[in-house]
């Protein structure tokens, strides 16, 4: 009996000490961040934010809707400041472990928005898995578009940019993928940019940041080239002008090789890649022979290949940023040779070919040469 | 009290006292040591334990029903068998103190933040002495079930985890030129596998047979495959370069990762807390067993309990001596160059004699 009363006792004790008591906190006494935007104003940090309104307000209680967002505003001229400010202004403590998106404002990634990595990587709550974008307008303006299509503005930029990524057309990086790119080299990547249009929230293309300073902006059909080589799968319609028709095809990068060489100090890279070609209809219906169908798979492959050098000549010429990340390669084949060069300068003078083989697979059921019997 | 062990209950204690609190600051020490060769590395480290793995067998096999405190006697006498005794209850004592402290560290510093350390430390020290008074034999089957979870468990997350990573992030795999400074590098990164001197107070029975030697060098090299898989699992998430600025470099790639198409466990770090505290526990529990039991062959008239008792008291006051989480790793790592005494020079010493007075042949 007296056994068995001091294991009630010690099981007792255990209960009040209980180590997750002093962590224990209700979901309604948190402020919960969705989003945060953080942008430089008259030399000010701006932190904007969008948080989860748990209870719902009077207003949205009498058109019976679940509860929304509310957006925040502070300015401090350190991020502790904004912080200090941002929380003052917040009724119960902030959560930073559901927020999906980080809106960094064109000024602020101008000057670099390696401090808010850092930040984001060694607060305890913050996840790293958030997706960092860059804002045309500001976040602050962003915030305050009203959305209709998704719960918050950070719900949005992240649902958009998921389904752009998962069907190939898009890049999802990651705070902790950027800060990888950072702790490696030189700090060049790219990242999705954002901005208004006629009052609706819109991927508009890609942020290019050395050592993770905004230093130009890829518009949206300029990216395709990038996608060749950066994208996780991806998936792109290319229209091919042909025999005075149109042609629309999806491709998929079926195997994609990045090679590099180091021979008489001289870098070169070699791109191959393997496209799968489905063909999903021509603007006018003509048959298709086996000739056309290889004559369509060269142009097919040229297309490619020119995208992609155009896009591999703009990171050399125009931003000399290696945001494809061929320093890695480089640095994998020749690791003592990478600790004695400096990338940076080595790159935009290295030597890179592209080869693109395309094979149509399929002509998503149609049968172009179909006879006619009568 | 029959203390035998069946040969799996041998094995798994030796996972359980080998896998704890050093994988999690694995991937940054093989990074920082060897780059991206590290799996080799560790494949050196892993043949050097096998083969301290069989000396440890080997003593504990040739002298039956025996504990490092009889035979030590046996070969070397009383003197230094005492000497050999205070060495290791201090090293048994101070890592179990220690390792306790440092987990509980951890635990604050990444998810229960507001909970103060002391308050950690004492439901851990405290059911470790549960665990204590119920013997090996008990320690063994809890780390027989845990063991079971936490491989099963463990080996799916890494795997989870390479889907993430890159492969060019873990090349180059092995440089030429580097091979000296691998073969270096082994002797760091066998801390890792300090904690396989348990085998010297596990006495063996007729039962164990020759078939235990298959039984503890199978889980020294499952093990060293086990740690190859979280360090390159890490490296090809967060790269070379990346990971050596993390302590916690094991919960950073984790806390880095999110696996979209897992739904509901896309998030491992949950999982991983839980698996990793299963595996500290095992590991405390373990130390502790060590360091009570020498004690009790040499105060044979003081009750096992109130031994057990007496050292995890201290143990829990010792651990909240140091200030500041650096402290407690400094004074892992200076255990670690202490352990390499109880782990190679004290068995070697005791593994020659036996070899050179020929009990083997006389048992």
């Amino acid at each position: 009996m007296i056994r068995k009363c001091s294991k009630l006792l010690i099981l007792c004790i255990f209960l009040l000490i209980l180590t997750s008591c002093w962590d224990y906190e209700d979901i309604d006494k948190k402020c919960i961040n969705v989003s945060v935007g953080v942008d430089v104003v008259d030399d000010k940090i701006e932190f904007s934010g969008e948080i989860a309104q748990l209870t719902p307000s009077a207003e949205s209680q009498e058109k019976s809707q679940v509860a929304g967002v509310y957006t925040v505003l502070a300015y401090g001229k350190t991020f502790e400041e904004a912080r200090t400010n941002y929380d003052s202004l917040n009724p119960f403590s902030t959560f930073l472990g559901a927020t999906r998106v980080v809106v960094f404002g064109q000024n602020y990634a101008k000057q670099g928005i390696k401090p808010y990595l850092y930040r984001i990587n060694y607060i305890y709550d913050y996840r790293k898995t958030i997706l960092p974008v860059v804002c045309r307008e500001g976040p602050k303006e962003l915030f305050k578009v009203k959305i209709e299509r998704d719960i918050a503005v950070g719900f949005l930029i992240e649902d958009i940019l998921n389904h752009l990524a998962s069907s190939g057309r898009a890049i999802y990086p990651t705070v902790g993928e950027l800060i990888s790119y950072v702790e490696a080299g030189s700090g060049c990547y790219v990242i999705p940019y954002i901005g208004i249009e006629k009052n609706e929230i819109k991927y508009l293309g890609l942020a290019v940041m050395k050592e993770s300073k905004l230093i130009g902006v890829i518009n949206l059909k300029e990216t395709y080239g990038i996608l060749y080589i950066l994208a996780e799968k991806p998936r792109i319609i290319e229209v091919i002008d042909y025999n005075k028709n149109k042609i629309s095809f999806r491709t998929v990068v079926k195997k994609r090789k990045i090679q590099t060489n180091y021979k008489n100090e001289k870098v070169s890279i070699k791109i191959d890649i393997d496209l799968k070609a489905e063909m999903r209809y021509q603007y006018v219906q003509k048959p298709v022979t086996d000739k056309d169908i290889k004559e369509l798979e060269k142009i097919l492959s040229e297309k490619v290949k020119n995208d992609v050098m155009k896009a591999i000549q703009k990171a050399q010429n125009e931003f000399e940023c290696d945001y494809f990340q061929f320093e890695k390669y480089f640095k994998a084949k020749y690791p003592k040779i990478y600790k004695k060069m400096k990338w940076e300068e080595i790159f935009p003078k290295a030597d890179i070919a592209v080869m693109v083989k395309t094979k149509i697979v399929n002509k998503s059921l149609a049968d172009p040469n179909a006879k006619k019997k009568y | 009290m029959n203390e035998s062990l069946t040969n799996r209950q041998i094995a798994f204690i030796i996972f359980g006292v080998l896998v704890g609190y050093g994988v999690m600051g694995l991937p940054k020490n093989v990074a920082e040591n060897t780059g991206t060769g590290g799996w080799f590395t560790l494949l050196i480290a892993t043949i050097i334990t096998m083969v301290i793995t069989y000396m440890l067998t080997y003593l504990s096999y040739v002298h039956k029903n025996k504990t490092i405190y009889e035979y030590s006697q046996l070969l070397t006498g009383k003197v230094v068998t005492y000497i050999f005794m205070i060495l290791y209850i201090f090293y048994y004592f101070l890592v179990f103190s220690m390792l306790g402290r440092i987990s509980c560290e951890t635990i604050k510093l990444s998810i229960l933040l507001k909970t103060p350390v002391w308050a950690l430390s004492f439901v851990f020290f405290s059911i470790s002495y549960y665990a204590l008074t119920k013997r090996l034999r008990v320690i063994a089957r809890l780390c027989e079930i845990y063991g079971v979870i936490i491989i099963f468990a463990s080996v799916m997350m890494y795997l989870a985890i390479f889907t993430q990573g890159k492969l060019v992030n873990i090349k180059p795999f092995f440089i030429l030129e580097d091979l000296p400074v691998y073969m270096k590098a082994s002797v760091k990164l066998i801390f890792p596998f300090l904690g396989i001197e348990i085998l010297t107070i596990i006495p063996f029975d007729k039962k164990n047979g020759k078939n235990v030697f298959k039984y503890t060098i199978f889980m020294v090299a499952f093990i060293g495959l086990f740690y190859i898989l979280v360090a390159e699992s890490c490296i090809s998430v967060m790269g070379v370069d990346g990971i050596i600025h993390y302590n916690d470099a094991l919960l950073a790639t984790i806390r880095r990762t999110d696996i979209k198409s897992l739904q509901f466990v896309r998030r491992l770090d949950g999982i991983f807390l839980v698996i990793w505290t299963m595996a500290i526990f095992c590991t405390m529990i373990i130390w502790a067993y060590g360091g009570v039991l020498l004690l009790s062959k040499w105060f044979k008239k003081i009750p096992f309990n109130l031994l057990s008792f007496t050292v995890v008291f201290l143990a829990y006051i010792v651990s909240l001596i140091p200030s500041t989480f650096d402290q407690v790793q400094k004074i892992l790592d200076y255990m670690g160059y202490y352990g390499f005494v109880c782990i190679i020079v004290i068995p070697s010493i005791l593994f020659f004699i036996t070899k050179v007075k020929k009990y083997d042949k006389k048992m």
